[in-house]
């Protein structure tokens, strides 16, 4: 057996990485990974949770999945004042405990007095009738509407890091004949985007969180909510009881 | 022959240490992410304060438990902090945390004299903190009873306790418990997993971004170096030297004695 130059090269090459002790070959490692990271920047990190799509969506209506998602109310605001759309649809969400005892309105109010003051006709603005309690609920509700309206099309706003998740719901909750008039569009976040997640706290935990969600929905699927007594009372009387 | 053997062993005793910990984990694992979660909880009992310390955040639970405490005359006030807006603030979708905590307050029946905001635009517990301090130096017999989350009490006695020093001993913590995650089976559902998980990744954060585990880290690090390469280095002293010739020796007797074999066999 012969061995060519290159092969006794590589060989030798080998021969000396391997002289070099374990905790420095280690540090190596980190280091060659740090300097990757920071020169290929964190895209391909982010293509993990994120969906690419074409901006702005082609649809006849929006609808904003993410009720805490600020931005999607003012692209939504901005595309009906463009004429755009034709209307913006908003689901109803569970009430829970301060917007049961009237500290603050129902969420899709919210959203709707939002809309309204970003000059949004309120005739442009329909709230979708019957809570739902988690995002699959959304879904099924969206779907409910695409088949009570067979010739619209919805474009769903959501927050860009929840958009591969939303993909995933939207294709276990819709049919086959719905799921096409729904496309997906991802909102960055005024604070960061998909590049420059890393570098602010809220971009970090938004990712891990995202990350978080979207590997449970893959894997388990629709999270089961617990039914939750929101009375104040109850709450106030077990916090004095015994600790958990 | 010899090399080829140790390496098989040493691999047969990684495959069977894997196994038996895989195992373990798997057999363990139920309690082992109890016990993450309630150690994550350090709260007390309600018990009698000056104050009781509403931390921002989670106002479906944390105020309750202040109303609780104010109206069993265990707390005779309730403060809180001013907290930076987020977006959802701006863009007008929710009112501010400690407006919202004001108002569910009121509606629980507190009274405005009750009620008191410390200044500052909080957005972390650090900053919290240093507003208590603030209030602690003015109010240097006050004792404040603090209310947050059960996942949140550990990170924020921790950094409490930073910021507030030997003053710390005049505050205790109290949990809010949780409505729709249940510490016990919290790896279920997509909603433990994320109060958890992202509570820990925080922790992690916060201990790694302190100065003092950053100084004591490296002083340990370069401590155990300094020991290990000690260690190798008497190690390699101590190795006994094979007397030269050795193989060459073992070699040509097995040349030898092979030859001798192939000569006897006619």
């Amino acid at each position: 057996m012969t061995f060519s130059p290159r092969m006794l090269e590589i060989g030798r090459m080998r021969d000396s990485l391997r002289r070099v002790p374990r905790p420095y070959r280690f540090l190596g490692i980190i280091l060659v990974l740090v300097i990757s990271v920071v020169s290929f920047g964190m895209s391909p990190l982010s293509a993990m949770i994120v969906v690419v799509q074409s901006k702005p969506c082609n649809a006849e209506f929006v609808c904003i999945a993410d009720v805490d998602c600020g931005q999607c109310y003012r692209v939504a605001a901005e595309r009906s004042k463009q004429h755009a759309i034709q209307g913006i649809l908003l689901c109803t969400n569970e009430s829970q405990r301060i917007v049961l005892m009237g500290a603050i309105p129902a969420f899709e109010e919210l959203g709707r007095q939002k809309l309204v003051n970003d000059g949004v006709a309120s005739t442009a603005i329909e709230i979708l009738p019957g809570e739902c309690r988690n995002d699959w609920d959304q879904g099924r509700r969206i779907n409910r509407w695409l088949e009570e309206n067979p010739n619209k099309r919805v474009c769903l706003l959501c927050d860009l890091f929840a958009s591969r998740r939303w993909s995933l719901i939207l294709d276990h909750t819709l049919t086959a004949t719905t799921r096409p008039r729904v496309t997906i569009e991802g909102v960055t976040d005024p604070r960061y985007n998909e590049t420059t997640w890393w570098r602010r706290r809220m971009g970090i935990k938004s990712y891990f969180n995202s990350i978080v969600q979207l590997v449970y929905a893959r894997c388990h699927g629709e999270d089961v909510i617990p039914v939750v007594d929101w009375s104040p009372e109850k709450y106030e009387s077990a916090a004095l009881g015994s600790r958990q | 022959m010899r090399a080829g053997r140790i390496i098989t062993s040493r691999r047969v005793k990684w495959t069977i240490a894997v196994v038996i910990c895989l195992s373990a984990i798997g057999m363990l694992h139920k309690p082992i992410l109890i016990s993450l979660a309630h150690w994550l909880d350090v709260g007390e009992s309600p018990r009698k304060a000056d104050y009781v310390m509403v931390l921002p955040g989670g106002v479906e639970r944390r105020p309750f438990v202040a109303v609780a405490m104010v109206r069993a005359g265990l707390a005779k006030g309730i403060i809180t902090d001013e907290t930076e807006t987020d977006p959802a603030n701006d863009e007008g979708l929710s009112p501010t945390s400690d407006d919202l905590l004001r108002k569910v307050l009121r509606l629980r029946g507190i009274r405005d004299d009750q009620i008191q905001v410390l200044p500052g635009h909080a957005n972390s517990t650090w900053k919290d903190a240093i507003a208590l301090s603030d209030f602690m130096q003015e109010h240097p017999q006050a004792t404040v009873a603090i209310v947050t989350d059960c996942f949140h009490t550990r990170r924020s006695s921790w950094v409490f306790r930073r910021v507030l020093g030997a003053e710390a001993r005049r505050v205790f913590f109290v949990s809010a418990r949780l409505d729709t995650v249940d510490p016990n089976s919290w790896w279920t559902t997509e909603e433990g997993l994320i109060t958890y998980l992202s509570e820990y990744l925080k922790l992690f954060f916060y201990v790694v971004t302190d100065r003092t585990v950053i100084a004591s880290s490296l002083a340990i690090g370069v401590a155990v170096g300094l020991i290990w390469s000690l260690w190798r280095r008497r190690r390699l002293k101590q190795k006994p030297t094979k007397p030269s010739g050795e193989s060459e020796s073992r070699d040509s007797s097995t040349i030898e004695s092979s030859d001798q074999s192939i000569v006897s066999i006619p």
